[in-house]
């Protein structure tokens, strides 16, 4: 072999190892902290001295929590609130989670919906976009802050809510080239750069013409950009949206909507 | 060598290394007060200054919760402020507390701003938020950055 071949395939080795080995001392410590979240999870559901027992455990001596009304309380706060049965949630469902880990530290985020108290205050079931950082500490994960803020309806939800039809909001680029009874058929040419206004869509398959690259604007208020592949078929429920060609060339595809 | 002698070396040692802790911790806080004056520089300047600045202090995987609860990331901060002509039109910090953990550091504060985000959310006058930084290559960088609307 090679003297060369043999130096860049050790490279590759001494490369690939420890990109083997983070990855999986990352997915361990994503496991860690998924439990730690629903333990924590169990505490605000169960309220009481046990909620305040695990609050211990699972708070940072130096815990900030930030409200979703921007107040701040400390841990001795929050077991206070589990103890004295101000704080406790009847309802408590977490979604759109997503866990980054950076050595000792983790860092999520995702949204809550809950129903209950927080040290008195009422608690949105609407939703709130939280933050919570934890720190591993003596083997065990803490919690060292949490924030939340309120997933707000966006600025044009009333249009959202009765956007119209995309051919109708938005004549440029949406034109209907065929309908019967049961569809719709929509050619779809959006030219660079270009947002279109919040419209809707009926179930409907969309076969794409061209790549594109654009961002989704959603009524729940966040974004998704999307790479569509030139060729490819993609399947959307009813749903009303905005978006936005942020890619480098036309957007072009073709829209069968049930009627 | 005398036992005394030996306990009062140790016990000097023992307290050098807090305080070099501590120096550390003081040194870190220093640097991170330092990118947050940069990254509030480029929110109030917007353009090619500011997207030097968020490309060089945010991490590619950066979030930003803003005022109303949506996602950002980075590639959608960088795009907004190189499309857009101004930023904030002022922004001021207090009740800052910069908490260190290794190589991460949280640091939550009030913003009082006045002004239109690139982003599109409109302005929010007094809001409590946190930053997360990670220090990468001797540099640290915001992975996070969360605010929320102080009820008045």
């Amino acid at each position: 072999m090679k003297p060369r071949l043999v130096i860049v395939m050790l490279l590759v080795l001494a490369l690939a190892v420890p990109a083997s080995m983070l990855a999986q001392q990352n997915s361990k410590a994503e496991k860690e902290v998924r439990a730690v979240l629903e333990e924590i999870k169990q505490a605000n559901l169960k309220g009481g001295d046990e909620a305040a027992a695990a609050g211990d455990k699972l708070f940072a001596d130096d815990y900030v929590r930030i409200t979703a009304d921007g107040a701040v309380h400390n841990k001795a706060d929050m077991l206070n609130g589990f103890r004295t049965g101000t704080s406790k949630d009847e309802a408590y469902e977490l979604s759109d989670i997503k866990i980054r880990i950076y050595g000792k530290t983790a860092v999520v985020t995702g949204i809550l919906k809950s129903k209950g108290t927080l040290l008195g205050v009422s608690t949105s079931a609407a939703g709130s976009r939280f933050t919570r950082v934890l720190v591993k500490r003596g083997g065990k994960w803490e919690s060292v802050v949490y924030q939340s803020t309120r997933v707000a309806e966006p600025a044009n939800a009333q249009a959202s809510n009765n956007a119209p039809p995309s051919y109708v909001a938005n004549p440029a680029n949406y034109k209907v080239i065929g309908e019967n009874d049961l569809f719709r058929v929509i050619l779809e040419k959006k030219p660079v750069g270009v947002r279109d206004p919040w419209h809707s869509h009926m179930d409907s398959a969309v076969y794409n013409l061209t790549d594109c690259h654009q961002r989704i604007y959603r009524s729940d208020g966040t974004t998704r950009e999307v790479t569509l592949e030139k060729g490819s078929v993609v399947w959307q429920s009813a749903m009303t949206h905005s978006t936005e060609n942020i890619g480098t060339s036309e957007c072009v595809m073709l829209l069968v909507e049930r009627k | 060598m005398k036992p005394r002698f030996v306990i009062v070396v140790l016990l000097i040692l023992g307290l050098a290394v807090p305080v070099s802790m501590l120096a550390q911790q003081s040194k870190a806080e220093k640097e991170v007060r330092a990118v947050i004056a940069k990254l509030n520089e480029a929110n109030i300047k917007a353009g090619a200054d500011a997207v030097a600045i968020f490309e060089k202090y945010l991490t590619d995987d950066f979030v930003r919760i803003p005022p109303n609860g949506a996602v950002f990331t980075k590639s959608d901060v960088v795009n907004a402020n190189r499309a857009a002509k101004s930023g904030l039109e002022a922004q001021d910090l207090s009740d800052i507390k910069i908490r260190i953990y290794g190589n991460t550091a949280v640091v939550t504060g009030i913003l009082n701003s006045k002004g239109q985000s690139p982003l599109g959310y409109g302005a929010v006058q007094q809001s409590r938020w946190t930053r997360v930084f990670v220090k990468r290559g001797g540099n640290w960088q915001c992975v996070l950055y969360q605010n929320t609307p102080i009820k008045q």
